[in-house]
């Protein structure tokens, strides 16, 4: 009796311990399936955003920033094409054939609002300053401000860069005050860098930095100011040109004897504004805590 | 003694039962490597694909039959070292409209590499794009194993 006592005690103990080692290894194997699975969401979050990504960089060749009252907008030009237009269609078209329903791709204006549509213009928000390109070789930059809203802006910094220009000592700066900056001491490393500086006529000029041409948001429309260099020559206009009165500044390549490194900062006398540009690009597993939010 | 011999006897087909459950379930729950690798293995395909601009080629090309002969010239040259079956669509659209958000399916492209096994399956997408015709296109990869 006793012998077959300890067996069976002994057998119990088996099962327990067995039983144990199966609840130990499912607990494992259920471990070892949800790092798999979370690693394999992870994968395909990566790969979602960075083909997104991708593809707007090379589509896009503007990056918008957001600091403060500072709007900055880096770009080249001629730029390769429409780029609101363009976003505005590739955001609907991924929406519409790319996204599957285990993923959301969100966009994000510089302040962080959320876009859902891509927007068609660019825009500072709700002053409805926009930045913009016109003519179909995309060379022309032009920031239109509806007339009661251009009371929002403190000052307009554009600094540009000639690249790929045959610069000579014929580079002539018609109608701009002072006229000697653009002489051969100015065409340095076979780049010229000019520093356009727009602000309202109350400022002094002795507030136009050393190396800054000033101009007066002021002055009678259609001023027209020249940069002649190697052949080429882009225009700088200060609006309204047009009779809606919205045109305030536009820089237009007019020969395309080179390209134009164009950053551009709007400064308005409030931080209170948002710019309806893509900034940041956004992709979020639904059923996971796994996602990437990083600039565009 | 008996009663004990019987107890023990319950005992050890208890245990074996045991044994026999726990074999099963460790075949169960014994994750198949295919279930990670196909994925990861899909995605390198498909990043090198993108990446190498085969897909953009395909927007200047309107000819179906040299597209599907480009795609599958591409997958014969791809190094396929799991021995997996690879199937690529390529569909590139144009934006109809402005007004609207219509794109117009231009052409599909197809090609493939092994026989499709319908055993272990995985697909990934791809989109790609164009401002200058304002073209748009989707790239589909199913590798199949097994």
């Amino acid at each position: 009796m006793a012998k077959g006592f300890v067996i069976a005690i002994t057998v119990v103990l088996i099962l327990v311990v067995m039983l144990l080692y199966i609840q130990n290894f499912a607990a494992k194997q259920n471990s070892d399936l949800s790092g798999i699975a979370q690693f394999l969401v992870g994968e395909k979050v990566t790969h979602t955003w960075s083909d997104v990504r991708d593809d707007i960089i090379k589509a896009v060749s503007l990056l918008v920033t957001q600091q403060d009252n500072n709007a900055t907008f880096y770009d080249y030009l001629p730029n390769r094409g429409n780029v609101s237009e363009f976003l505005t269609m590739y955001g609907r078209f991924i929406l519409d054939n790319y996204t599957t329903p285990d993923l959301n791709i969100t966009f994000y204006s510089p302040g962080g609002q959320s876009l859902g549509d891509l927007p068609d213009t660019i825009e500072l928000l709700p002053q409805h300053i926009s930045y913009e390109y016109q003519q179909q070789a995309h060379r022309a930059l032009q920031i239109n401000v509806p007339p009661p809203n251009n009371t929002w802006i403190d000052k307009i910094f554009i600094n540009l860069g000639l690249v790929n220009a045959t610069l000579t000592d014929t580079c002539i700066l018609k109608d701009f005050n002072p006229a000697s900056l653009c002489d051969k001491n100015t065409l340095k490393n076979e780049s010229l860098n000019l520093t356009l500086s727009f602000s309202d006529s109350d400022i002094p000029q002795h507030n136009c930095t050393f190396g800054e041409i000033c101009f007066d948001l002021k002055k009678p429309s259609g001023s027209s100011y020249d940069v002649h260099t190697g052949g080429g020559f882009f225009r700088v206009q200060i609006g309204p040109l047009k009779p809606d009165g919205e045109f305030l500044i536009m820089v237009d390549v007019l020969q395309q004897k080179f390209d134009l490194n164009a950053t551009t900062s709007i400064i308005l006398n409030t931080s209170d504004f948002y710019i309806s540009y893509l900034a940041n690009i956004g992709v979020e597993a639904v059923n996971y805590n796994t996602s990437r939010i990083d600039r565009a | 003694m008996k009663k004990a011999f019987i107890f023990t006897l319950d005992a050890l087909f208890a245990v074996s039962i045991m044994a026999v459950f726990f074999v099963v379930y460790s075949f169960e729950m014994n994750v198949p490597k295919e279930t990670y690798w196909l994925p990861v293995t899909a995605n390198t395909y498909m990043t090198t694909m993108d990446k190498s601009g085969v897909f953009y080629v395909l927007f200047d090309h309107n000819d179906k039959s040299w597209g599907d002969s480009y795609l599958k010239a591409y997958l014969n040259n791809l190094s396929n070292n799991v021995n997996a079956n690879i199937v690529v669509k390529v569909y590139s659209c144009t934006k109809v409209s402005d007004s609207v958000y219509n794109f117009n399916l231009i052409n599909t492209f197809n090609a493939d590499k092994g026989i499709v096994s319908q055993t272990q399956q995985v697909h990934v997408k791809r989109v790609f794009a164009r401002v200058n015709g304002r073209l748009f296109g989707i790239a589909e990869l199913t590798l199949s194993y097994g």
